[in-house]
C-alpha cells in the first residue's frame, strides 16, 4: 500500500500544476495508492508538523522511508519513479 | 518611519534608530561575514523587550544555530524555551527530490500561522538564497521574494532577509532593489589578517553615510564600531599629570593636561616603553588608576626592564593602581584589538591609559580603517576624561615623513619624539617636544638619560653645528666646570687681596692719627717751654740794668708766642 500526501498552496499556480500532473500520473498506474491532498493555507499546523514549507511537495509516507519530492511535477516519469510504481 | 533596534549599538546609530518596523531589510555578505549573527541578535535582543521573532533557516539546521550562538551572552537557550523566538529548519529534507518549480506562498502561509499563533512581529529568513536557487527559472526567484515583500509589508514585520553575496552577482541583481534597507557585510584580508565591514547601503527615506564601517565580534555578539558623524564631547580639565620626568613637566609646562592624549614616537629602543612606565609609574603614586596594554611583550618583561631604571611598575600592580595586559598584535585586527580594549576599559575605569606601541595596530591592515578605529579609542578615552599615552614606532628618523602615523600624529595633543643621536661613537637619545596643544612648551631637543635614578633630562651642547650628548657632553660639562672653579679661584683671590688693603689702610690711619697726638702733645710742651725762656729772659735784663744803674729802659718785647 502507498500512501501519498500532497500539500498545496490554494490555488497557486505551481501547485495546482503538482495536483494535476499528479493525478495524470496515478491514473497511469495500475496500483492503489492512497492520496491525501493538504492545503497548507487552511492546515498550516499539518504542514509544520510534517515538517513542510514549501509547496507544492509530495511526501510518500510508505513504504519507508518518507520520501518528498518538491515541485509541479512536470516530468510525469519523474514522479512515477518517486511513487516507486515503476522500480 | 519608525525604526526597531538593531541590537547592535554602532548599527542603530548608522541607521538613525534601526531597522525600518513593519518591512524588509536585506543582509548581503560571503561567508563569515556575520549574516546568521546578525539577524539572531536582532531577534534576541527583541525577545529581551518582550517581542517575539521567528527565525527560519534555509541553509543551517537551526538547532545547531541556537547551540553555537549560546555563547553569546543573550539568552538564546531561554528566549527559545520560552517560545520568545521560534527556529523554523525550512531546509529541505535530505534526499528531498525536485521537480518541476514551486511556490513561496505555502511557506508564507505557515508562517502566517505560526505568526498569528506565536504574536511574533520580527522575522529572519536566513539564506534565503538556498531555496530561490532551486528555481528552475531567473525570474521565478524575482517573483518569490517581490511575494515575500509582500508578505512582509501585509503583516508589517520587522524582517531581515539575508543572501550571499554572490547570488547578488548572479541570480538575484535586484534583490537589493527591493529592501527597503539594505546592509552588506564584508570580510577581506589585509596583510594576512582578516578585516570585517558593514555598510548601509540604501534606507529608503534615511541617509546613508557612504563608508564602510569596522565590525567586531565577542561574547555581546556583533559590534559595528561607530559613534556616528556629530564629533563628540570630550571632557577638557584644567589640572596636569606628571610625565614622571621632572624636567619634562618644566618643558612642557607642568605636566600633560588631564584627558588629553599623548603620542611618543621613536625608533626601536629609543625609551618609548620607559617613559610611559615613568608616567604610568607618576600616576600610581599621585593616586591615579591606570591601564597599560602592551602589544608583543609580556608584562613581566616590561616590569623588570622598568625596575632597571627604578621604576617600580609591580608595586602598583599589587596595590590594585595598575592593570597591565598584553596582547598578541597579529591575532585580530586592529578593530577588534579596539573593541576589546573598550570593554576592558569600562571594567577597569582607568583615569590612564597607555597602549604600547598604538603602531602594532596601524600596521596591522587596512590603514583607512585603522585611522578610522584609533580616532574611536581616542574619542572612547577622551569622552571619559582618561589621559591616554600612546606610543608609536617608526622606522625613519623623521617623524612627520612617518605615513603610518599621520592620522594619530593628528589627534594627538602632545606629541614627543625620541631619536638617537649618534656622535663620537656613541648613540643618545634625544627628545623633542613637536607638539603640546594648550601648553607653552619648549622647543629645545634634551638628551634623555636612562639610570638608576630613573629617566631624567639633561642639557645638550651645541657646537660647530652639532649636537653634543652622552660622553660628549659629559666632557664640555666638565670643562665648562672648570671654567667656572677658574672663575671663582680668581675672584676668591681677588676679594682677599682686597681686604686685607683696607685692613692695611685702616692700620695706616691709626698710625697717622697717633702721630698727630704725639706731635700735639709735643707742641703743648714746646709753648710751656717758650713761656720758661720769656721769663728767664726778662730777669736776666732786668739784673744787669740794676747792676749798672741804669734807668729802667723801655721793656724788652719779643715777639708774639705762637700759641
Amino acid at each position: 500500500m502507498i500512501s501519498l500526501e500532497l500539500f498545496i498552496a490554494g490555488t497557486a499556480a505551481n501547485s495546482s500544476k503538482a495536483l494535476n500532473n499528479l493525478k495524470r500520473a496515478l491514473a497511469d498506474l495500475e496500483i492503489q495508492v492512497e492520496l491525501a491532498v493538504v492545503d497548507v493555507l487552511h492546515e498550516p499546523k499539518r504542514a509544520w508538523e510534517s515538517g513542510v514549507l514549501v509547496t507544492p511537495m509530495l511526501v510518500r509516507r510508505t513504504p519507508a522511508p518518507t520520501q518528498m519530492l518538491l515541485g509541479s511535477m512536470d516530468d510525469v516519469t519523474q514522479v512515477a519513479a518517486f511513487i516507486g510504481a515503476t522500480t | 518611519m519608525q525604526k526597531c533596534s538593531t541590537g547592535v549599538d554602532g548599527l542603530d546609530i548608522l541607521t538613525g534608530g534601526g531597522y525600518p518596523c513593519g518591512r524588509s531589510t536585506l543582509v548581503f555578505g560571503g561567508p563569515g561575514t556575520g549574516k546568521t549573527l546578525l539577524a539572531m541578535q536582532g531577534l534576541a535582543h527583541s525577545a529581551s523587550d518582550g517581542q517575539g521573532g521567528i527565525f527560519v533557516s534555509f541553509e543551517e539546521d537551526p538547532d545547531d544555530i541556537v547551540r553555537n550562538f549560546g555563547s553569546f551572552r543573550w539568552d538564546l537557550a531561554e528566549h527559545v524555551a520560552s517560545g520568545k523566538i521560534t527556529p523554523v529548519d525550512a531546509r529541505l529534507r535530505p534526499g528531498t527530490a525536485i521537480s518541476g518549480g514551486f511556490e513561496i506562498e505555502g511557506l508564507l502561509g505557515i508562517l502566517a500561522a505560526r505568526l498569528a499563533e506565536s504574536g511574533a512581529t520580527r522575522l529572519v529568513l536566513d539564506g534565503i538564497d538556498i531555496l530561490l536557487a532551486l528555481e528552475p527559472g531567473r525570474q521565478d526567484g524575482i517573483r518569490q521574494l517581490l511575494a515575500i515583500e509582500r508578505f512582509i509589508r501585509d503583516h508589517k514585520l520587522t524582517a531581515l532577509i539575508t543572501l550571499k553575496s554572490d547570488e547578488i552577482g548572479a541570480g538575484m541583481a535586484i534583490a537589493p532593489y527591493i529592501g527597503d534597507c539594505v546592509i552588506s557585510l564584508d570580510r577581506r584580508m589585509e596583510n594576512d589578517i582578516s578585516i570585517s565591514t558593514l555598510e548601509l547601503v540604501k534606507y529608503r527615506g534615511s541617509p546613508t553615510p557612504g563608508v564602510r564601517l569596522p565590525v567586531a565580534i565577542d561574547d555581546r555578539g556583533i559590534a559595528l564600531l561607530y559613534e556616528g558623524a556629530r564629533m563628540v564631547e570630550h571632557k577638557v580639565f584644567d589640572d596636569r599629570l606628571s610625565s614622571g620626568v621632572a624636567r619634562l613637566d618644566t618643558m612642557l609646562g607642568g605636566g600633560y593636561y588631564r584627558g588629553t592624549t599623548v603620542l611618543v614616537s621613536g625608533s626601536p629602543g629609543t625609551a618609548k616603553t620607559t617613559l610611559s612606565a615613568a608616567t604610568v609609574d607618576a600616576a600610581c603614586k599621585a593616586g591615579e588608576t591606570a591601564l597599560m596594554v602592551s602589544f608583543d611583550e609580556a608584562a613581566a618583561q616590561i616590569v623588570r626592564n622598568a625596575r632597571s631604571v627604578n621604576i617600580d611598575l609591580a608595586r602598583h600592580v599589587e596595590a590594585g593602581n595598575l592593570t597591565m595586559i598584553s596582547l598578541r598584535a597579529a591575532l585580530a585586527p586592529a578593530q577588534m584589538h579596539i573593541h576589546h580594549l573598550c570593554k576592558i576599559i569600562e571594567d577597569i575605569k582607568p583615569t590612564v591609559l597607555v597602549i604600547d606601541p598604538v603602531s602594532s595596530l596601524i600596521k596591522g591592515g587596512g590603514k583607512s580603517m585603522v585611522d578610522s578605529v584609533v580616532q574611536l579609542l581616542v574619542d572612547y578615552i577622551k569622552v571619559r576624561g582618561i589621559t591616554g599615552v600612546l606610543t608609536a614606532l617608526v622606522d625613519s628618523d623623521n617623524p612627520e615623513h612617518e605615513v603610518t602615523l599621520t592620522h594619530v600624529s593628528t589627534i594627538a595633543d602632545t606629541w614627543l619624539h625620541l631619536t638617537f643621536v649618534a656622535h663620537g661613537g656613541e648613540r643618545n637619545r634625544a627628545l623633542t617636544i613637536i607638539k603640546s596643544r594648550g601648553s607653552a612648551h619648549s622647543n629645545q631637543v634634551r638628551e634623555l638619560v636612562l639610570n638608576s635614578d630613573g629617566p631624567s633630562l639633561a642639557d645638550v651642547y651645541t657646537e660647530g653645528g652639532v649636537v653634543l650628548m652622552g660622553t660628549a657632553r659629559l666632557e664640555r660639562e666638565a670643562e665648562a666646570a672648570t671654567v667656572r672653579s677658574r672663575d671663582a679661584y680668581d675672584i676668591f683671590t681677588k676679594r682677599s687681596g682686597e681686604a686685607a688693603a683696607i685692613e692695611e689702610a685702616k692700620a695706616r690711619i691709626a698710625a697717622l692719627e697717633a702721630e698727630v697726638a704725639g706731635r700735639t702733645k709735643a707742641l703743648s710742651l714746646l709753648d710751656e717751654l717758650e713761656a720758661k725762656v720769656v721769663e728767664i729772659g726778662e730777669d736776666r735784663v732786668d739784673a744787669v740794668r740794676r747792676s749798672r744803674s741804669a734807668d729802667t729802659g723801655p721793656k724788652l718785647v719779643l715777639p708774639e708766642a705762637r700759641r
